[in-house]
């Protein structure tokens, strides 16, 4: 019986993927309308994965349904290789599929990421996962699916628009630093999942095809590349990302996300790149010279 | 019901559906682009290969299923029934997929679930088989998945077939999507893909 399915001795006591064929069916086809609909959330089942929501349930059943033998998948947690999330998720899939892993940008074909979309630009080939918590960026607005569910519909969006304008009439400006919401191909506004909105810019015709993914909430939604997204502005009030005084300790760039790191008990403080890989690559380069 | 439908299925099950979705995903986000597909060891005549290969990774109970006048037959509906469970329908409303065995009949989107604009995913998908993705008279595509323009000429569409998919494409986001396969490979058109005839 087991042969019929296709599994080899190694696999046997998991499926390929950890998911059932039914299932990675269902997900699969949501994730067909998902980039056909750019934008839109298109639920599906939840599973229940050995991981709890709120942990990556939605990018894990995302990369499950997508995966194959001949994938590199890499896992990074707030641009890093090596936090428990990013690990625990990477050791996952190589016990259920067996596949390689990469800690490199590069190397990988697809990429589950939670919070940060990497610095070095992403190919054609590869494939962006993003965990997701609140896929619908009027959540905090409107309590109510239904409402929310119209004003998709009807493609009005203007209670954003105040929800920014009373930032600006509070503060002086937009203050949105995580999860800034975007119009997709001028129509669907959407959430970019909580990346900062340094990485926002990076939505927009991005080579990769980028599918989010929320499991408590159940909803998959997706990028298509080359996809128009503009985040949400004024004339006067242009979107702008974050901007350091600093450079990164480590490896000296002055164009990427920067974490604030904490020293010591005196409360020295440095800034490193967030994105481990990137940092890593431009230490190594920088050493060849 | 006999043994060679029993036997011929994918040859791995598990990763030829996985591939052939992972070739149905790179055809639908980036459109314009021909794409091959794993073919099962063997299809149900006039079944082509493709088609059966995306009916084998995509479908089953949940699934009701349309087939044109030339597909609705035993040997096909037993084999799908056999291998997928999918329920075949022949209202073509109720179909969540509609399968082509060719272009002729396929003008008539409108015949389909569109979806509405508070659901607009469940709405049909279209897979209509070719004689062949290249070699038609070309025509210029635009839209998310490609990267200014893209030329595609596939062979054995209708006359007006290009108008119609504008009007398609122009009700967005509602609409039908449409994959065009030829006995290897296919070819996405989301319902965001734009046509202009040269």
């Amino acid at each position: 019986m087991l042969d019929d399915l296709g599994l080899d001795a190694a696999q046997e006591d998991y499926s390929f993927a950890f998911l059932d064929e039914q299932t990675k069916r269902m997900v699969r086809r949501a994730i067909l309308k998902a980039v056909a609909i750019p934008g839109y959330q298109v639920p599906f089942g939840d599973r229940e994965v050995p991981l709890p929501p709120g942990w990556g349930t939605g990018g894990i059943q995302v990369t499950a349904s997508i995966i194959g033998r001949s994938d590199r998948l890499k896992v990074i947690d707030q641009g890093a290789d090596d936090t428990t999330n990013a690990v625990s998720i990477r050791r996952f899939f190589k016990r259920v599929t067996g596949i390689s892993t990469t800690e490199s940008t590069g190397e990988a074909t697809i990429i589950q990421s939670r919070h940060r979309i990497p610095e070095r630009l992403l190919e054609d080939a590869q494939i962006l996962i993003m965990q997701t918590p609140q896929p619908e960026p009027m959540r905090r607005l409107i309590n109510s699916e239904e409402q929310a569910r119209k004003l998709h519909a009807f493609a009005r969006y203007g209670l954003m628009q105040v929800r920014l304008y009373e930032d600006i009439a509070r503060f002086g400006h937009v203050a949105v630093s995580h999860d800034y919401p975007v119009r997709v191909h001028r129509r669907y506004l959407s959430s970019p999942s909580p990346i900062p909105r340094f990485d926002n810019p990076k939505l927009h015709r991005n080579r990769a095809l980028i599918i989010f993914g929320a499991g408590r909430e159940r909803r998959i939604h997706a990028i298509p590349p080359f996809t128009e997204v503009r985040s949400l502005d004024f004339e006067d009030y242009p979107f702008e990302v974050q901007k350091w005084e600093q450079c990164c300790a480590l490896c000296g760039s002055d164009n990427s996300y920067l974490d604030e790191v904490l020293l010591d008990d005196k409360g020295s403080i440095q800034f490193i790149c967030s994105d481990t890989s990137y940092c890593n690559d431009r230490r190594v380069e920088s050493r060849r010279r | 019901m006999n043994d060679s439908i029993i036997a011929s299925q994918f040859r791995e099950p598990v990763h030829d559906s996985q591939a052939t979705f992972r070739a149905l995903l790179s055809a639908t986000s980036r459109p314009g682009t021909i794409i091959d597909i794993p073919s099962p060891t063997t299809s149900p005549a006039p079944l082509g290969s493709a088609l059966t290969a995306i009916a084998l990774s995509l479908l089953d109970d949940t699934t009701p299923l349309w087939l044109d006048a030339a597909l609705n037959t035993d040997s096909v509906t037993n084999y799908l029934r056999f291998h997928s469970g999918v329920r075949t329908v022949s209202d073509p409303r109720e179909a969540m997929f509609g399968f082509f065995s060719c272009a002729d009949t396929l003008i008539d989107f409108d015949r389909f679930n569109r979806g509405d604009s508070f659901y607009p995913d469940r709405s049909a998908t279209l897979v209509v088989q070719l004689p062949s993705l290249t070699g038609g008279r070309p025509v210029s595509l635009s839209g998310p998945g490609i990267e200014t323009e893209t030329s595609v000429a596939p062979a054995g569409l209708p006359e007006g077939f290009w108008t119609h998919w504008n009007e398609n494409a122009a009700s967005y986001p509602v609409g039908i999507d449409l994959v065009l396969a030829d006995q290897r490979s296919v070819l996405g058109l989301p319902r965001t893909t734009k046509a202009s005839i040269s």
